[in-house]
């Protein structure tokens, strides 16, 4: 059984629950419209994108503060909306971010295709390596992750993620995990740990997101379980085969902050999840049945 | 000048105080509802750019002008919503934040509760006009109201002491925890009750095409 860690960002659990269903309940709405919409034109094509848009960032918001109380939910609405990005063939790369917060094989291969496929001048470097690594099976790897590290060195890794946290933070703490002759892996070795550098910007965004009183309605922008953060986390998981940033075992991050050692605690939680476990929060609301459903239908 | 509609959420009513809102009083300002009507200087000095930023950035904060009573006590604003276009910038996309649900989840105190959504329009003129009682403010508008605003997301339209009732056309009653309970089965939710306001003077009206005459 999870536990539930809304205590730890200073949220009531009801009213997360609340805010879940509401978030997840508006993107469904929205999702089915889109869905039932006729389309004869580019006018009508666009509008439908518009509500389909809104409706994976509505189950974005969802399935971070699902992932509080529920790693199962988290991971069924990050996969939603990761599905979404996917079929509206968004330009940007973040719902391979979301795929790498999700168990869902097909659609981390499918991401990666798209990484492969795409090569945006700016910004996506970062969560094209995230794409390639959470993809299993993945022939020449590390020669494709080496391509994109070139792109990031030349902008030295400078431009911001959705964290607002420069995307060097992130591949610092990936750095195990990149080729070993990458000047970023290289330049890791001689800092302190990545991961929990990481962990201390997280902590300072979200610290600053939580003084504005936006915070208790959740109306904010920011999204306390960040799926970037949570996608590390995992992918150094996976791929070390082991959590080995588990707080209570570990002896550089045993001292970090309330709200990031429940992040690292969610991350341990989504790890271990055994996606054939009923997990109650899916009785909560028809909508997760009818999700489950569509999820099972396509895998 | 444009005619704005706008939603009002105003959560605590029963029905013969919404309806009396409808169709008699209006919509008012905390200020106006405490001190009767105002005239001349009284109105000048509370239009303020001063007012209007603890409005929408220190509506609970104690404040010094008023023996440290809350801002809102003494407000001259009233907040209402018409949406907005959010940055969606991880995705590369724009998305549309409803004022229908900005004004539900007001009125229903995040679906807790029972409350009410106004129908109505005010009169803005893509400026700010802080001081002048007609026109309502964008602040919305990040053209108009350039500075940073927590809030912006949620698509406020600010009007001035009182929106008379000839301006609210309906109001809708919505029982929050039974929306909340039709979205988690996928149901479209619908109001409990609608009060229309048979003196509503229509918007469409007074904008500026003329009709043939016959």
């Amino acid at each position: 059984m999870a536990s539930d860690f809304s205590d730890a960002f200073r949220l009531r659990s009801d009213a997360v629950a609340r805010h879940v269903i509401a978030s997840a309940g508006w993107a469904f709405r929205l999702h089915r419209r889109a869905e039932e919409m006729r389309v004869d034109d580019e006018a009508s094509s666009r509008g439908r994108d518009r509500l389909a848009h809104a409706a994976a960032s509505g189950y974005t918001v969802a399935a971070s503060y699902a992932s509080m109380y529920s790693p199962a939910l988290g991971e069924l609405l990050f996969w939603t909306a990761s599905s979404l990005y996917l079929v509206l063939d968004s330009p940007r790369l973040f719902g391979a971010v979301l795929g790498a917060c999700t168990h869902g094989r097909e659609l981390r291969r499918a991401w990666a295709q798209r990484a492969l496929e795409r090569r945006e001048p700016t910004r996506d470097d970062l969560y094209a390596i995230v794409a390639l690594l959470a993809a299993p099976d993945l022939e020449r790897r590390e020669a494709l992750i080496m391509d994109r590290l070139n792109g990031v060195d030349r902008r030295r890794g400078a431009h911001v993620t959705e964290l607002f946290v420069p995307a060097s933070t992130f591949l610092s703490a990936l750095a195990p995990l990149l080729p070993e002759n990458s000047i970023v892996a290289q330049r890791a070795r001689s800092r302190r740990d990545g991961l929990a550098r990481l962990m201390d910007a997280y902590t300072e965004q979200a610290e600053l997101a939580r003084a504005y009183s936006a915070w208790e309605s959740m109306t904010g922008r920011f999204l306390p379980v960040s799926p970037e953060v949570l996608a590390t986390l995992l992918l150094v998981g996976e791929r070390l085969e082991t959590l080995a940033f588990e707080p209570d075992d570990s002896t550089e991050l045993h001292d970090l902050p309330e709200m990031s050692r429940a992040m690292v605690r969610i991350a341990r939680d989504v790890f271990e999840l055994r996606l054939e476990l009923d997990d109650p929060a899916f009785a909560s609301a028809g909508i997760f049945r009818d999700l489950r459903e569509r999820r099972l239908r396509a895998s | 000048m444009f005619l704005q509609r706008f939603l009002k959420g105003i959560t605590g009513l029963s029905v013969t105080e919404a309806d009396a809102i409808l169709t008699e009083t209006g919509i008012q300002s905390q200020w106006l509802t405490a001190r009767g009507m105002p005239v001349g200087k009284d109105i000048q000095r509370r239009l303020t750019w001063r007012n209007l930023d603890w409005h929408l950035n220190h509506y609970d904060d104690p404040d010094p002008l008023e023996k440290n009573d809350p801002f809102r006590d003494h407000t001259p604003f009233i907040s209402t919503t018409a949406g907005t276009i959010e940055r969606d910038i991880a995705a590369r996309a724009n998305f549309t934040l409803s004022a229908f649900r900005t004004a539900l989840e007001f009125a229903t105190r995040q679906y807790t509760m029972t409350g009410w959504i106004f129908y109505g329009y005010l009169y803005v003129i893509g400026k700010q006009s802080i001081p002048l009682e007609p026109f309502a403010e964008e602040v919305r508008d990040l053209h108009i109201y350039t500075g940073w605003l927590p809030y912006q997301h949620e698509g406020e339209i600010t009007a001035k002491l009182r929106i008379p009732a000839v301006n609210l056309e309906k109001c809708e009653q919505w029982d929050g925890p039974g929306v909340l309970a039709d979205l988690a089965a996928g149901v479209n939710p619908a109001p409990n009750t609608t009060i229309v306001n048979p003196e509503f003077s229509a918007p469409e009206q007074y904008t500026n095409l003329r009709g043939m005459l016959d």
